[in-house]
């Protein structure tokens, strides 16, 4: 030690030329710090969850992992000009090299119905060339829920273009480039930009913003207060300036190591300032204290004794702080292990500092004068509002005891009672508050377009284009869409019942797989069916909005869908309706999915036995050779009718007179209208074809009306995709073969990422936390050589970090990412108090008795504590100021802890030290009485 | 004066040849002309082929289809084409009459036809990396302004400007067959002059009438990374076709 110790003042100058040095390099490398926070990296990539997460925009180009939103607010979008104007957007982005995809109102798939034609086209397509049609292709829309309310405004006034990047591109330049081009564009909108990277850079921007106006003030306020301990400028400077210069160095080597912060690292300068400060405050404490004690020329050797008093306790104070935070490494999530290495590097950073750099500099430059103020020898002539603060609290320990343990008691109590009320929550609202720039996007688009946000349910089977698959997307898709996380369901499964609909009238999945094939035909090259099934038709998504929603709602509503997909069949087989299980299955299936969509049900013996009925009938029940019937089955052969150049009337007269007959349709044309035997064959197989199509119809209306009679109500379009069940020939029963066709589903997205993430993020911290106090209660006990010494000193610190949790419980703080290093603060601050306490307690015990050690103790050492948990303490409560509602709280907080903190140790502490002793002394002092 | 003479003859032959060469130098709408005189001409045709469809991934798919064509004057064709493998597709069926002016598609599963509206000519057929347009199309001067770009030993380079103003190109660059009068290749550009698709015959036939006949073309879509290889199996020109053979109600029939 004292070979150390001669080393630094012989090469003091040394040092500091090292220290300037070192300093110039770390922030030569601050220019390269980036702020980047995507949480699906915080976890090892192979995680499961999440790597599955990522792969799915391998697979699915509509997956969108990096992407952006562009919105554009028109006065009427349904304007000619100004859907001109949105196909120029999309037009212009989708020519960007960065840019892989692009979904906007013009190329979403357009089903159009003709007399007797349909096509699915895109918008863009149709553009309309006047305000009249622009008028109707506007009411076409308001139809479509794949377009309206999603991708238009429910005023029909904004629009968005969403666009997808490629995987390899650094999306916050491509993000750029798209808002370069828009912006080049002059467009007659208000065009507003979202996404990952625009988000992140207003978090920057309003940090920064924050940072450069509060930090200032935060360093103001911490500097008047030590000037009020100190009333010195070096003794209010100089901590502060190792605290920074540390900061800068932790900062620096992540710079230069090319690490990007997160929101965890972000509190790192913030923590560095709580905990190295007080390191610097102790080495100027003691030096004045020294300086106080010995001649004024002789401030060399006043420098020898403030080295051997402060440097072991700030070595041990550093490194049990350093073993805390380096069993970060232990966590999983990567960002949590970098803080922990960067925390750890701060704190010896400020170790050396404090010790060799202070040091160089007070041999280099030695004060004349030390504050008249800062004189503690002479209790009794201490004149500063600390010192008398400092008496009471040692008077209070001294003699009045009961009084101290209580106050303890109601404090741990108070906020111990708030630890049950602690709520995790990571929203944006809660993170950044409720008029932070970023939460009023959030909210812009919420309240306009329904969210930004998405989840998905994944589905796999042997082929997804299935009858089977594509009713179960429909009815996942009908029961989660009650839950806020999963609103507004999209998938291939809407676009065939649409495109069905065009086809057959009825808004629903075939049962037939060739059919689906066919319907297929028409939609395999629109861009938004091919983003959402995967090239080999194994693989489709189920899309659905979510809105944003506390952790715990999030929760319960996956809970609920997991519970949900858990009952649905997923092995399955067909099974004929002329057999009793598949007729009674498909009874059931019916009944069931009434409810599902909303019937409510109050007789459904009554209605399972008309469903029943119903089925059991064959279509040809339902040919009749009515009037009404008859129209229906020419409009249907209306197309073949003229082809032939026949009256459509004239086939009906026919048809009808054979109907009355008897004469089967297929024969019913020979020999009239002037039809050779083949055309007339031709003829009747047409109207056979389209007889079993109007009778299976009727089939479906049968049911359908027989249903509203049971409930009293009509019901609308949205229950075509239950009655048309009725049609099926074939249904898919539950089995138990292993050759089954089999069904697989998985929920992911970003929401359900984040907080998965976020739950290992408690997890890691709570585990990383327990794992320091091991290690520090380890080191404590290697340090003072006694389980006892060692078990006095954790008390106070357990104390502050459960207080700590019940504060935030207490006062609705939420529990993040950020409120989390919460812990890591309380324990690296109550190290360090506790450790320079006890290292002067036992210190004094050695040179007097008790009341002696209690009294300077706390007057010197605990001017140090008091000096910087008010200080920093201080500071931080200027953030409370931050117009970031993360901020606003987390700076509260901090300063809160510290002082708690500081109370503990200087209440606890020697109370728990001094009542052994004290007891001890009256056993003595009763033996010696007795005697 | 021996040498006087053969010297002019010499000199006079030469200035033939070399006024001759000039002489025979075609203007791209020769070029155009001669391309179409010596196309394979055919009242009807019936075609069996292949289609190996090439996603930008590089998975592809196969698909037989039977095409029937006629030529209804005017350069309008009228086709069939009939999908006769994989599965899914089986006895899907498209009629195209008169390059366009009408197209039905008939879903067997549905026993219905329904008719395609003219404005879907853009679309792309059936997951191919034509479009209905690419299908029907002639390159000939009605229908583009053209320019000759160069020349060399085996080719001539045009540069078409379609005349219609709804087409999807800003120009088309044509690489002819000097000898034979066939495209090799054609580059389509975008409005923006970008290269977006090119179209390549890898197999020709040169008939005893010296007209040729494409037996393998593929159409390339740069933008999207696709590919479409048409092969013709089978070739019979010329065979009995009813008057209505192009009909609605020829798509429906099980077997054409």
């Amino acid at each position: 030690m004292q070979k150390l110790i001669q080393g630094i003042l012989k090469h003091a100058w040394l040092i500091l030329a090292v220290t300037v040095l070192v300093t110039l390099f770390f922030g030569y490398q601050l220019r390269h710090v980036r702020f980047e926070d995507d949480i699906t990296k915080y976890v090892p990539q192979d995680d499961p969850k999440v790597s599955f997460y990522n792969s799915l925009s391998d697979r699915f180009g509509g997956f969108q992992k990096k992407s952006m939103i562009v919105a554009l607010e028109f006065d009427d979008l349904f304007t000619p000009q100004n859907l001109s104007s949105l196909q120029a957007v999309v037009d212009t982005v989708k020519s960007l090299p960065v840019v892989q995809k692009v979904t906007a109102l013009t190329n979403m798939p357009k089903i159009v119905t003709t007399e007797y034609g349909i096509e699915v086209r895109e918008v863009v397509d149709i553009l309309p060339q006047t305000e009249g049609e622009a008028q109707d292709l506007r009411k076409d829309l308001e139809n479509d829920e794949l377009i309206w309310g999603k991708l238009v405004t429910q005023d029909g006034k904004g629009t968005i273009v969403m666009i997808s990047f490629y995987e390899g591109v650094d999306e916050y330049k491509a993000t750029q480039e798209v808002e370069k081009a828009v912006d080049a564009m002059s467009l007659p909108a208000r065009v507003t930009y979202f996404g990952f990277p625009i988000v992140m850079r207003e978090v920057s921007k309003s940090a920064r913003e924050n940072m450069a106006l509060l930090t200032p003030l935060s360093v103001v306020v911490l500097l008047v207060i030590l000037y009020i301990g100190f009333r010195s400028f070096q003794g209010v400077f100089l901590p502060i300036f190792i605290a920074l210069l540390a900061s800068l160095w932790a900062i620096g080597t992540a710079a230069s190591l090319g690490q990007s912060l997160t929101v965890i690292s972000a509190s790192l300068p913030v923590m560095l300032l709580a905990m190295v400060t007080a390191y610097g405050i102790h080495f100027v404490n003691r030096y004045y204290e020294e300086r106080s004690k010995s001649n004024p020329e002789n401030s060399v050797l006043a420098l020898e004794n403030t080295m051997k008093g402060v440097f072991v306790p700030i070595l041990m104070s550093a490194l049990t702080t350093m073993a805390g935070f380096l069993s970060f490494l232990t966590a999983d999530i990567k960002p949590l292990s970098d803080f922990g290495i960067y925390s750890a590097l701060g704190i010896l950073f400020g170790l050396l500092l404090s010790n060799f750099s202070l040091g160089a500099l007070y041999r280099v430059y030695s004060p004349s004068r030390i504050p008249r103020h800062f004189n503690h020898q002479n209790v009794e002539s201490g004149r500063d509002r600390i010192n008398w603060f400092l008496e009471t609290i040692s008077r209070g320990v001294l003699h009045h005891k009961t009084v101290v343990v209580v106050i303890l008691l109601v404090l741990t109590v108070i906020f111990v009672v708030g630890i049950p009320q602690i709520h995790t929550e990571t929203t944006v609202h809660s993170q950044m508050g409720k008029d932070h720039p970023v939460t009023r996007l959030l909210d812009y688009f919420k309240e306009r377009f329904g969210s930004t946000d998405y989840n998905y349910l994944w589905i796999s089977a042997p082929q997804t284009r299935h009858p089977f698959v594509l009713r179960e997307m429909i009815r996942i898709g009908k029961y989660l869409g009650r839950y806020k996380n999963f609103k507004e369901a999209s998938s291939i499964a809407s676009f065939f019942a649409d495109l069905n609909k065009a086809v057959e009238g009825w808004k629903a999945i075939p049962a037939s797989q060739e059919k689906l094939d066919n319907l297929w035909f028409f939609a395999q090259d629109n861009e938004y069916i091919k983003g959402r099934i995967s090239d080999d038709g194994t693989e489709t998504l189920v899309e659905f909005r979510a809105e944003e929603t506390k952790s715990s709602e999030l929760q319960e509503d996956l809970r609920r869908a997991e519970a949900f997909l858990s009952q649905r069949p997923k092995r399955v087989k067909p099974v004929s309706v002329e057999e009793a299980e598949g007729k009674n299955y498909l009874v059931n299936t019916i009944l069931e999915d009434l409810v599902l969509f909303g019937l409510e049900v109050s007789s459904p013996e009554v209605l399972r036995g008309k469903i029943e009925e119903i089925v059991s009938r064959p279509w040809q029940d339902f040919v009749s050779g009515g009037e009404d019937f008859v129209a229906e089955v020419i409009k249907d052969a209306t197309l073949e009718i003229e082809d032939l150049g026949l009256e459509p009337q004239e086939v009906g007269d026919v048809l009808k007179a054979a109907f009355r007959e008897g004469i089967p349709s297929g024969e019913a044309f020979v020999g009239k209208l002037g039809l050779d035997e083949e055309s007339a064959r031709y003829l009747g197989d047409i109207i056979t074809n389209s007889v079993e199509r109007v009778a299976r119809n009727h089939k479906v209306l049968t049911l359908k009306r027989a249903v509203e009679g049971i409930v009293g109500k009509n019901l609308g379009e949205e229950f075509d995709f239950v009655f048309y069940e009725v049609l099926d020939e074939e249904v898919y029963v539950p089995s138990q073969d292993q050759s089954a066709f089999t069904v697989e589903y998985q929920i992911t997205g970003t929401p359900v990422i984040n907080d998965y993430v976020n739950g290992k993020l408690f997890s890691n911290q709570l585990r990383s936390m327990f794992l320091a106090f091991l290690v520090v209660f380890g080191l404590l006990i290697a340090q003072f050589r006694s389980l006892k010494k060692a078990s006095l000193g954790m008390v106070p610190l357990l104390l502050t970090v459960a207080s700590s949790f019940g504060i935030m419980g207490l006062f609705g703080i939420p529990l993040n990412v950020a409120t989390l290093t919460i812990a890591s603060i309380a324990i690296g601050a109550g190290v360090d108090y506790n450790i320079h306490f006890l290292s002067r307690w036992y210190g004094e015990l050695r040179l007097g008795d008790a009341r002696r050690a209690v009294e300077h103790t706390i007057k010197n050492t605990g001017r140090g504590i008091l000096l910087n948990a008010l200080g920093v303490a201080g500071g931080f409560y200027v953030l409370g100021f931050s117009q970031i509602g993360m901020l606003r709280t987390f700076g509260p907080l901090v300063a809160t802890v510290l002082l708690l903190s500081a109370v503990y140790t200087l209440l606890l502490l020697p109370l728990l030290l001094h009542l052994g002793e004290f007891v001890r002394e009256n056993r003595i002092e009763r033996g010696n009485h007795k005697a | 004066m021996k040498n006087l003479v053969v010297f002019l003859t010499v000199a006079f032959l030469l200035w033939g040849v070399l006024a001759g060469q000039v002489a025979l130098g075609l203007t791209a709408e020769e070029i155009l002309d001669t391309m179409k005189e010596k196309e394979a001409h055919f009242e009807t045709q019936r075609i069996q082929g292949k289609m190996v469809l090439t996603d930008s991934k590089g998975k592809s798919e196969n698909r037989e289809v039977v095409m029937y064509s006629k030529d209804e004057g005017d350069d309008k064709t009228s086709m069939i084409i009939r999908f006769l493998s994989p599965a899914e597709v089986k006895n899907v069926t498209l009629l195209n009459l008169k390059s366009g002016e009408k197209m039905y598609l008939y879903m067997p599963a549905f026993k219905k036809v329904r008719l395609i509206a003219g404005s879907s000519k853009k679309e792309k057929f059936a997951g191919t990396s034509f479009s209905y347009e690419d299908f029907g199309e002639s390159y000939n001067r009605e229908d583009y302004e053209s320019k000759l770009l160069g020349e060399d030993n085996a080719n001539y380079q045009l540069e078409l400007y379609p005349k219609d103003p709804e087409s999807d190109y800003a120009k088309l660059v044509m690489l002819v067959d000097k000898e034979k009068f066939y495209f090799k290749k054609i580059d389509f550009f975008d409005k923006d002059n970008n290269l977006w698709k090119t179209l390549e015959v890898l197999k020709v036939e040169e008939r005893e009438d010296g007209t040729t006949r494409f037996l393998e073309i593929a159409f390339s879509d740069l933008k999207e990374g696709s590919k479409t290889v048409f092969t013709m199996e089978k070739i019979e020109e010329n065979i009995p076709l009813a008057g209505d053979f192009f009909s609605v109600r020829t798509i429906q029939k099980p077997s054409l």
